[in-house]
């Protein structure tokens, strides 16, 4: 919470349904989009499609999770109504959200980091990237979550459709041979390889605390829903165009099957580099990305010590998760390689768990209690 | 203390949720309910209007005054003035009348012959016809016990005619009336050409010696009540020495005090503060300035021009995509070149960057400093042909921009592209239609021009999203600045970054809260049959 507002300042604070969705779809998709493609055609080729849907399927139980937590209403934190059951589990569980959410901005900032680094300024020293990112994050989350909303809305505006262009642009390169068989081949192969995707897909289980900014009456499942359809739209739409291109093999040999693709479209000397239109544009959605991920960790952990003000603390966990991310980095595809592993195999699974107890606990609480009493409105007369 | 006995912990955690859930919801339910009672009372006072309007007098000319200036609102230049020991009463509105003629031919009058003679319109007439009247400038007599109990006098002020033009914000098309240096006839500028009931008018007096008189004007039942409150809560507060102009008092109530970006938006046109008005803004006008201000003022309203709604829509569109186009190629052009030229130039197509290279070589700055020292050269001749006398600064003008372009490039200091940028850049820093927000884009070019130099594209992102989010946070009055494209409305973008025909433009921006509806969907024109 931002503390008390007043006058015409209680208006505009809340995230409307749009600017929801919105807000989900960018905890996802700007990082799938260049770091998924590679390692799905390595490990399921021309299935990876197929593994992408199914990711999509199964990216809907974390949200479901979060939305369990947070009791499946909006303007509800699923620390500050755990805090009401017991203050030190609030806690313990929101310092494991907050090491998770921390340690998804230190993947995200490598990424990040590594693909300016790789596409943009080669020559200079990695640090001046994430220096970049961390001050632009930390100014982004100087106030509430409804101006990086509004962002968000601005730039996805801009950015959805560009995607959309570069798609329809590069369709005279494209080879539908590349992807023929449609069908998939081997489904225990498809259904080993949508755990990657489905880990990315499921970041959404943040709408246990971003839930709390939402205006009250959204219909959170809805929203979720539409923003994990499009997510997985848009890594269908970022894994066709590389293998449309290169075909598999190639695809799951390049650092950034996505970007390789965008710079594989020549019109003549007035479209030589498209990537310089699609890469500021995701520079500011993952900077986007990395902003919310942070307030939502500085939130959970102020709803959990009963505070009100996020203050400087997402700044603070920008900050330490940028020079944390410089030990990260090797090369881009090693790097891209150690993030699918450590997000999929290791942080995910605890964040996702860490919020499931939380709800858990929530309910225990609540039942072990001898009076009924609602964790979401407000105060309850004895 | 606990509201259960036996369960302090729970219950002091639900204090602490209740302060950090339910507070921020009770807050905005509570806020909400406010606005919608004061929106109720509003409402009710308008349709009490209405009655009023369609009832005659009831004979008493004191009561008969102050029903006519309650139904104005009690503007401080409504005059009342008891005559013929108080049996008659005349009021008129001291901005739209001259008031020396009333005072030396209206009130010696002294019975129904002389009246009858100089009266403009004898007959009964209805409390809303003689609002009516009043509002457009003419002094009403109401004269107790007589049969024609209502005298109409017309001693207009002439205004518009000796109106000062506008110098910064010129146009092709449209009104060329700008506002006086003397606030009632600014007042009565206004007043005439929105001769509504509903137009409100509060006088404050600002700054402690100077006592400057400054009128906040707004139209009720468009003009957000909240919002109003807010506004005159924050002018209340300045107490200062003086106030000399209005872009003074904009520095006290202003969103954002440290923002580059106007959230005030300054205006000397007359037409600019009619649209605003009827558009549910407020605007400020001071004695002493010809500059008025318009408040909740977004970006978009920003690049706004009123000609924009005296040309066809397709020019209108044109025009402000140019504006849109035009900021943000004086902020970055010269750092794209800069980026471009000096640390991606493997990004610029071949012919280009091999005619670049021939322009550039003997010459000895390295390109950064070249565009630097173009821009504030640019900079001294813009600000040195403004404080010249105007005979004087079309030459300086020309002199600057063609002979020490072309001298500087045949001296092979400068090389004939970042000649060509600056150009550009400082023919896109004129297309905006406020001087402030020029001027605001001329300073936003500099520091990224250094971080261009430094860290290439990267730093032109970097720099742009820092702008933008800024952007996000900013708010005027309130009221998102970025709106209606962050939180986007549709509806409202239609009349933002291009321009609609005006029977396609419904609605009122949304910081108009009540009354949103602008025009009827019937004033769309007929298609022709065949």
């Amino acid at each position: 919470m931002s503390g008390r507002l007043t006058g015409v300042y209680t208006r505009y604070t809340q995230v409307s349904t749009l600017q929801f969705i919105l807000v989900l779809m960018v905890l996802v998709f700007p990082t799938e989009m260049f770091t998924l493609p590679a390692p799905l055609a390595l490990k399921a080729g021309l299935n990876a499609p197929w593994a992408v849907l199914v990711a999509g399927l199964e990216a809907l139980l974390p949200f479901v999770v979060g939305l369990w937590a947070s009791q499946g209403r909006s303007a509800v934190s699923l620390y500050a109504s755990l805090r009401l059951v017991s203050p030190p589990t609030a806690l313990l569980l929101a310092l494991v959200f907050v090491g998770c959410v921390w340690a998804l901005n230190v993947l995200v900032m490598a990424e990040y980091a590594e693909i300016v680094h790789g596409f943009l300024l080669p020559r200079t020293p990695l640090a001046i990237p994430v220096f970049f990112g961390i001050t632009l994050v930390a100014f982004m989350t100087q106030s509430t979550l409804e101006p990086i909303a509004r962002m968000t809305e601005i730039v996805s505006v801009i950015g959805l459709p560009i995607l959309a262009l570069v798609f329809l642009l590069a369709m005279p390169y494209m080879d539908v041979h590349w992807v023929e068989p449609i069908w998939p081949q081997q489904p225990g192969l498809m259904l080993k390889t949508s755990i990657l995707p489905a880990s990315y897909l499921g970041e959404v289980v943040l709408v246990a605390v971003l839930g709390s900014h939402v205006a009250p009456g959204t219909r959170l499942l809805r929203a979720g829903i539409i923003a994990t359809v499009f997510n997985t739209v848009i890594l269908l739409v970022s894994l066709y165009l590389p293998l449309l291109l290169f075909g598999p093999v190639h695809t799951s040999v390049l650092s950034s099957p996505m970007l390789a693709a965008v710079r594989a479209i020549h019109y003549g000397y007035v479209l030589e580099r498209l990537d310089t239109v699609v890469l500021p544009i995701w520079i500011v959605l993952i900077c986007l990305k990395m902003a919310i991920v942070a307030f939502t960790g500085a939130e959970a952990l102020v709803n959990a010590a009963g505070h009100r003000k996020t203050k400087w603390l997402p700044s603070a966990l920008v900050g330490s998760a940028g020079i944390a991310s410089l030990y990260e980095f090797q090369s881009l595809p090693s790097t891209i390689h150690v993030i699918g592993v450590m997000w999929s195999q290791w942080v995910f699974p605890i964040l996702v768990v860490s919020v499931a107890a939380g709800g858990l606990a929530l309910r225990l609480g609540e039942a072990r209690s001898t009076r009924p009493w609602s964790t979401a409105g407000p105060r309850p007369t004895p | 203390m606990s509201p259960w006995p036996g369960q302090g912990g729970i219950g002091t955690n639900l204090e602490d949720l209740a302060e950090t859930q339910g507070g921020l919801k009770r807050a905005i339910a509570s806020s909400r309910m406010r606005e919608r009672l004061v929106d109720l009372r509003r409402t009710a006072q308008e349709v009490l209007r209405q009655i009023s309007l369609g009832h005659t007098f009831t004979g008493n000319p004191h009561e008969d005054a102050q029903l006519l200036c309650t139904l104005v609102g009690n503007p401080f230049d409504l005059i009342k003035r008891p005559l013929h020991h108080g049996e008659a009463v005349l009021l008129y509105f001291a901005s739209l009348v001259d008031e020396a003629k009333v005072l030396s031919h209206a009130v010696p009058l002294a019975n129904e012959a002389e009246w009858r003679k100089l009266s403009c319109l004898p007959g009964e007439k209805s409390v809303g016809q003689t609002l009516d009247h009043l509002l457009r400038g003419d002094a009403v007599l109401l004269v107790g016990g007589d049969a024609t109990y209502v005298w109409l006098f017309a001693f207009p002020r002439s205004l518009l005619p000796k109106a000062p033009k506008p110098n910064a914000e010129r146009v092709v098309r449209g009104p060329r009336l700008a506002i006086s240096e003397d606030l009632m006839e600014s007042l009565g500028m206004v007043r005439t050409r929105l001769p509504h009931p509903g137009l409100r008018v509060t006088l404050l007096t600002l700054g402690r010696y100077t006592k400057t008189h400054t009128a906040l004007i707004r139209l009720q039942g468009v003009a957000d009540s909240v919002l109003e409150s807010e506004l005159l809560s924050r002018l209340r507060r300045i107490d200062v020495d003086e106030i000399v102009d209005t872009a003074e008092i904009s520095h006290y109530i202003a969103d954002g005090p440290w923002s580059p970006f106007p959230t005030i938006q300054p205006t000397e046109r007359l037409d600019t503060v009619l649209f605003g008005v009827v558009d549910g803004r407020f605007a400020l006008l001071s004695d002493g300035t010809e500059t008025g201000l318009l408040v909740p003022t977004r970006y978009a309203d920003l690049m706004v021009s009123p000609e924009d709604y005296y040309l066809s829509p397709y020019m209108a569109s044109f025009a402000r995509l140019m504006r849109y186009v035009g900021s943000v190629a004086a902020i970055t052009l010269p750092s794209f070149y800069i980026g471009l030229v000096t640390i991606h130039p493997e990004l610029i197509p071949t012919p280009l960057v091999l005619a670049i290279a021939r322009s550039r070589t003997g010459v000895p700055f390295p390109t950064f400093l070249e565009v630097l020292l173009m821009e504030l050269t640019i900079e001294l001749i813009r600000e040195a042909g403004l404080r010249l006398p105007s005979s004087l600064s079309t030459a300086v003008t020309i002199v600057g921009a063609l002979v020490l372009g072309q001298a500087v490039v045949a001296a092979g200091i400068i090389s004939a592209p970042v000649v060509i940028v600056v150009a550009v850049t400082a023919l896109a820093s004129f297309v905006m239609p406020q001087y402030e927000t020029a001027f605001t884009i001329r300073l936003l070019r500099f520091p990224v021009m250094v971080l261009a130099a430094v860290t290439g594209l990267l730093g032109i992102f970097w720099y742009l999203a820092m702008l933008l989010a800024h952007m996000c946070q900013l708010r005027s009055l309130g009221v998102p600045y970025l709106a209606p494209f962050g939180p986007v409305r549709t509806r409202a973008i239609s009349d933002s970054f291009v321009s609609v025909p005006l029977w396609r433009s419904l609605l009122r921006p949304l910081f108009a809260q009540a009354n949103r509806v602008r025009r009827s969907r019937s004033t769309r024109p007929l298609e022709p049959v065949h």
